[in-house]
């Protein structure tokens, strides 16, 4: 009862913070917005935002044709029409970045089986990266071009082969293999012979699905800012001693560990709003804005199992570096380190596969990787309760761990 | 000649001050360098020297069909560099590893794969991937694109020469031995095609520049941005500390201690702010020491410019610090204002390490990101230091930031309370 009081206190000094609230509850959306894309999807519809490419096309045919309709058809990329001369002057002005030539052996030399060059020219102040997504296009378009002469040159070798055979056996002459090419080539385009298809694992079968950067954001989101609420229980157990409140509530009729838990407490209830507004904005917010949205998964009493259990290690942690710092700065100093460089360092913003990679064993000690690890199993991986039992225990044991040392160093006066 | 001895002691004190405050250090300082290292240490680690991704994913491979398509296209697998490949022989229990987390995807290539690309009809490899994931998987179903090309042309080469040859009368009138030459010379010329493609594909792409140089992308350039992405991003921290230390002399009453000094009330400002500005070049100078000693990024070729900016940028910083420190009243909120502008700001403006960066991305956001300063910034850095743009190239955007910086000062100096 008293601890509740405290608790109540607490959580009233708080909201009244309202800096505290926006960097709390607002920041952590505003990164789901940045990493989501849902910045670039807010200008989209309006213009057309796609690279604008210039082509001076020297060859004019059939081939030449196929390739700047595959560009176009491609998306990124549009091709605008220009003149040699006039296209040269202009990106030697630098008032195109740059400019893609079809030489005027293309048609001929594609349909003779001679290797062809497209030249793409850019001029040096040009967005190299650009540049390159520019030139993956061409190439993506250019190898689908290329299948029909692949087709028509193994057919002039096969008949090559053949050239000893009788008269009657001589099927391989010229209009023959061109016609077989082309509608080879003509049936490829709209039915690729095998096609790759990406599915995610789910309970009825596999479902055809692009995973997504955003709603994978979304836990790991949860998670660095639910551990930076570790912050705000260090620094109001900090102003308490500045102010000397905390020796007055020590003098009060109850026990020290009545008052910690009573401190304790108002951490544990703003992580757990912290994981519904995130999960809220997550869930309908990004749908909202027509986005790809992630889910509870399929056992959502676990994911509030987990959650709760992630707000008992944050305030931990957070008990943790009140005994461990002795000034404002300090608190400052080991948050910045332990709560945002660990977090982001635990899995945040960078793959838990490339971070198992680069750091090995050493994510294993950051809390922030654990509870990580049980919401996306949760959430994304649609597992079970049994299947983070092992992530439960290492945070359950992180608590403790946080919460005796906090006992051990925290100093009451 | 008083009034500067007067500022510089200001801005003295007030470094001595600065330098005993760990955490605003921590932030400031050790922050930065560890995310643009780790960033940096991680981008580097992907790719090889060659340019190649340099990274090891696990992945199931299921592969149900014996003959020779499905047999060709897990030896492709097996010898991808990027894969360590699990040869399993059930598709559930693939599955299963996949929601586990233990491997990245699995690779399911069905029964009747060669015998449908035999009887030319469509056929598909499923690619399971894991939702937790998206990087892995699609490097993995880039990577299957890229094999399954391969056999495409074969599929499509051999129906094309059948089709042909049973117009004849040919095969029906061959005696055995013949039809197995002719099959012979059939996968002879499969194979002379797959391994001209791999030689030297049909229609080349050349990417050059005017002069004729081959143009060259990657990694290197995105570090080039992630060093002054993650310094602009930091340096605006500053606005937070300097709004919050300036109001905390008021607060305890020290600053109208140093009003009753006999020295003009706007020595104290500057002062203030000459002591900030000096930590925000000292920001930029460990960092850019950084990234050019460890990682390598370019720093330009007009070392003047990168000065020119960064005073402009170490203007606007302190400036709006001031701005928000006449507007907020109390210290703690001022903090957290700072903190909250530094992020939000950082975000709208590109200096997250997100690429193609905003400030370059055009359309609504682009346009909104240039009413930042870290846009202006960031343009600023990345002109100078990865496409060796000179003082003159970057002159818009200083004379923006100028212009933003004085703004912020002006409306600071005018609404700013001393008591």
């Amino acid at each position: 009862m008293k601890s509740l009081s405290i608790a109540l206190k607490d959580l009233q000094i708080l909201f009244k913070n309202r800096g505290e609230v926006i960097q709390l509850f607002l920041l952590p959306l505003l990164f789901i917005i940045v990493f989501s894309g849902a910045l670039g999807a807010l200008g989209e519809g309006e213009e057309d935002t796609r690279v604008p490419l210039p082509i001076v096309d020297l060859d004019g045919g059939e081939a030449a044709q196929s390739l700047l309709a595959g560009i176009d058809a491609a998306g990124g990329v549009r091709t605008e029409l220009y003149e040699q001369a006039q296209a040269q002057s202009l990106i030697e002005e630098n008032d195109i970045s740059r400019m893609l030539i079809i030489p005027a052996d293309f048609t001929s030399g594609t349909a003779q089986g001679d290797t062809v060059e497209l030249t793409l020219i850019s001029h040096p102040d040009a967005d190299i990266q650009q540049t390159e997504a520019v030139r993956l296009v061409i190439v993506g378009v250019a190898s689908d071009l290329a299948l029909e002469r692949q087709i028509l040159a193994s057919l002039r070798q096969m008949g090559d082969m053949q050239a000893n055979a009788p008269e009657e056996y001589q099927v391989f002459n010229t209009d023959r293999v061109l016609a077989q090419a082309r509608i080879q080539f003509e049936r490829a385009q709209t039915q690729p012979l095998i096609e790759v298809v990406q599915t995610v694992p789910s309970e009825e079968g596999e479902r055809e699905e692009t995973p997504d950067l955003g709603v994978v954001a979304v836990a790991g989101i949860a998670v660095l800012f639910v551990f930076g609420t570790a912050q705000v229980t260090a620094r109001s157990i900090y102003d308490e001693k500045k102010v000397g409140s905390f020796r007055r509530l020590l003098a009060a009729p109850m026990s020290k560990a009545a008052l910690l838990s009573g401190k304790m407490l108002p951490n544990i209830v703003v992580g757990l709003i912290q994981f519904t507004v995130i999960f809220a904005f997550g869930i309908f917010g990004l749908k909202l804005l027509g986005l790809a949205s992630p889910s509870l998964g399929n056992d959502p009493l676990a994911v509030v199992l987990v959650c709760l259990i992630i707000c008992l290690c944050s305030t931990a942690f957070g008990i943790l570096i009140a005994a461990l710092a002795r000034t404002e700065n300090q608190i400052g100093g080991l948050t910045s380190i332990l709560v945002w460089g660990l977090g982001i360092v635990g899995g945040a913003f960078i793959p838990i596969f490339i971070l198992d990679q680069f750091l090995g064993p050493v994510v294993k000690i950051i809390p922030q990787y654990w509870a990580n690890r049980a919401l996306s199993n949760l959430m994304l991986r649609g597992l079970g309760l049994a299947d983070v039992a092992t992530e439960i225990a290492v945070l359950l044991g992180f608590t403790v761990i946080f919460f005796l040392i906090g006992l051990w160093r925290f100093d009451f006066d | 000649m008083k009034a500067i001895y007067d500022t510089l002691s200001v801005a003295g004190k007030e470094i001595r001050l600065i330098a005993a405050d760990r955490g605003a250090l921590a932030v400031l300082l050790i922050l930065p360098v560890l995310l643009g290292s780790l960033f940096a240490g991680l981008n580097l680690m992907l790719v090889t020297e060659e340019g190649n991704p340099n990274i090891l994913l696990n992945v199931a491979l299921v592969n149900e069909d014996s003959d020779v398509f499905g047999e060709e296209v897990a030896k492709s697998i097996l010898n991808i560099d990027e894969l360590d490949v699990r040869i399993l022989t059930n598709v559930s229990d693939a599955e299963q590893r996949v929601t586990e987390g233990e491997v990245a995807a699995a690779i399911i290539i069905p029964a009747d794969f060669s015998e449908k690309i035999d009887s030319y009809s469509p056929t598909e490899i499923e690619v399971i991937v894991d939702p937790a994931e998206p990087e892995s998987a699609s490097i993995v179903t880039g990577i299957m694109n890229q094999v399954v090309a391969e056999v495409t042309v074969w599929g499509e080469i051999q129906y094309g020469i059948r089709t042909i040859m049973g117009e004849s009368d040919l095969l029906a009138n061959a005696n055995p031995e013949e039809l197995r030459s002719i099959e012979a010379q059939n996968l002879g010329v499969i194979m002379t095609q797959l391994n001209e493609l791999r030689r030297n594909p049909a229609i080349a792409v050349i990417s050059e520049n005017l002069e004729g140089a081959k143009v060259e992308g990657g990694i290197e350039l995105f570090i080039t941005f992630l060093f002054p992405a993650f310094t602009v991003m930091f340096i605006f921290f500053i606005v937070g500390t300097e709004s919050s230390s300036l109001l905390q002399e008021r607060e305890a009453g020290t600053l109208r201690r140093l009003l009753a000094a006999p020295i003009p009330r706007w020595t104290v400002i500057a002062g203030k702010m000459l002591a900030y500005g000096l930590l925000v070049c000292l920001q930029v100078v460990i960092l850019f020491t950084l990234g050019y000693v460890l990682f390598d990024i370019t720093l330009g070729r007009d070392p003047f410019a990168l000065v020119v900016i960064t005073i402009t940028v170490a203007f606007v910083a302190v400036s709006l610090g001031m701005l928000v420190a006449a507007f907020a009243r109390t210290s703690s909120q001022a903090d957290n204002v700072g903190m909250i502008l530094a992020f939000v700001m950082a975000g709208i403006g590109g200096a997250f390490p997100l690429w193609p960066p905003i400030f370059r991305s055009g359309g609504f956001i682009g346009t909104l990101s240039k009413f930042t300063p870290h846009a202006h910034a960031l343009e600023g850095y990345y002109s100078v230091m990865a496409e060796n743009a000179g003082l003159a190239q970057i002159l818009p955007q200083l004379g923006f930031l100028w212009l933003m910086g004085l703004v912020f000062f002006l409306i600071a100096v005018w609404r700013f309370k001393f008591e």
